[in-house]
């Protein structure tokens, strides 16, 4: 009975507060409309435009980084990169060129005038690619036959030869001395073209690099060196 | 009686003022939907406008070009990753010529080198001479280079032998490289 009349009450309110507002409804549906309107596509939207703005900046750096890499990669010689690679390469050869290693121990000595004997690589592991050092390198022992003075010289001319290598042992004795050259090399990192990104010209300090580099030492690797010779050489390698 | 009350004139204003609050909801409803269409519109216009093809257009165009340039920038990068390491080589690298040149450089006349060995930061030299002075003018050499610190860090003299049958004075001297 109770339960009836509050049910009664409740229609009756309902019924009054329909009656009295019923004109509220649609504009207040409306503006509740408008307003998810607003919040789920009109403030979706708002943010996208920003999105949109900031890449389009984005964009816009990236085309002028572009345009300005087109510019210094024309202007670029291709004879002077290529000499310049040459001997950047010659200097830090890619991998262990023992060609090259060979080559430079031949020409210092025979520039310096002291006779070869006896000499072996420590190659190290050939299925590795031993990368993970800063400097790798590997190790040659070598036997002259010469004074103190005679293979200090031959120190000071591999030194000043390429490609870069260190003396990290030198032994003299009477008219037969030992030494251990450690002959760099360095991998290539994986080259990726990240064209958004400005690329570096060689620099003022990489140009004099370059140039004293160029005055180093650089032996010849002739593209026949491993053909078998018919003739005795003079080159105690080969 | 009072002539203020008249329920029928009150009941008006009430209506009156209900109509206006509701003319007013509805022009707020309408503004707010004519609002949020044209902020709607206008963004649309701006996304559109902002996404025009022109700039994907110029993209592609300096891909294409960027193409025919590869090569050089290949090279170009290879020379700035040569340079960097072949640079930080130079400066880490000991230079063993410039020490052992040095030393010899201080050995007085009459002085033969017998042996030179030089690993890591030691260096031990063993040298023969007819005579103590140029012995002795040897040690000094070296004790001022030490004080100096020039290449020198530490010298040890580790043994002084006089052979009598040739008169020779033979030396052996250690010394830690700084």
């Amino acid at each position: 009975m109770n339960n009836i009349t509050h049910e009664n009450i409740s229609a009756n309110t309902l019924r009054f507060l329909y009656s009295r507002y019923k004109d509220f409804i649609v504009p207040f549906f409306v503006i509740l409309a408008v307003f998810m309107l607003f919040v789920k596509v009109v403030v979706p939207q708002i943010q996208d435009l920003f999105n949109e703005y900031k890449e389009q900046e984005e964009t816009g750096q990236t085309l002028s980084n572009m345009q300005n890499n087109l510019n210094l990669l024309r202007s670029i010689n291709d004879s002077t990169l290529d000499s310049q690679l040459a001997i950047v390469s010659a200097a830090l050869p890619i991998d262990k060129d023992f060609s090259s290693v060979l080559h430079a121990i031949s020409s210092a000595s025979s520039l310096v005038g002291v006779s070869l004997g006896n000499f072996s690589f420590s190659v190290g592991s050939l299925s590795k690619i031993e990368d993970n050092s800063k400097f790798p390198s590997f190790s040659l022992n070598l036997t002259l036959n010469g004074s103190v003075y005679k293979v200090n010289d031959f120190i000071g001319k591999i030194k000043q030869t390429l490609p870069l290598s260190e003396v990290t042992k030198v032994s003299v004795q009477e008219n037969s001395s030992t030494i251990a050259i450690d002959f760099y090399y360095k991998p290539l990192p994986r080259l990726k073209y990240d064209d958004s990104l400005l690329i570096n010209p060689i620099s003022a300090k990489g140009l004099s690099l370059i140039n004293e580099l160029s005055t180093f030492n650089i032996p010849e690797v002739p593209s026949s060196d491993l053909a078998p010779s018919a003739t005795p050489s003079s080159n105690p390698f080969f | 009686m009072s002539s203020d009350i008249n329920l029928l004139i009150k009941t008006d204003v009430k209506l009156l003022k209900q109509q206006k609050r509701l003319k007013i909801f509805r022009i707020i409803a309408v503004g707010f939907l004519v609002l949020v269409l044209l902020v709607s519109t206008s963004i649309y216009l701006l996304n559109r406008r902002l996404s025009s093809s022109s700039i994907k257009k110029d993209q592609d165009s300096l891909l294409n070009q960027m193409l025919t340039v590869r090569k050089r920038q290949a090279k170009l990068t290879t020379i700035n990753n040569r340079i960097n390491n072949a640079s930080d080589l130079l400066k880490k690298r000991v230079d063993t010529h410039k020490i052992v040149n040095t030393l010899l450089g201080k050995m007085p006349d009459g002085i033969s080198v017998d042996s030179l060995e030089f690993a890591g930061k030691t260096i031990s030299i063993k040298i023969s001479s007819d005579s103590l002075r140029s012995v002795d003018e040897l040690i000094n050499n070296l004790i001022g280079m030490g004080r100096k610190k020039e290449i020198i860090n530490a010298l040890t003299l580790d043994s002084l032998d006089v052979t009598e049958a040739t008169g020779k004075y033979l030396v052996s001297i250690k010394a830690s490289l700084i």
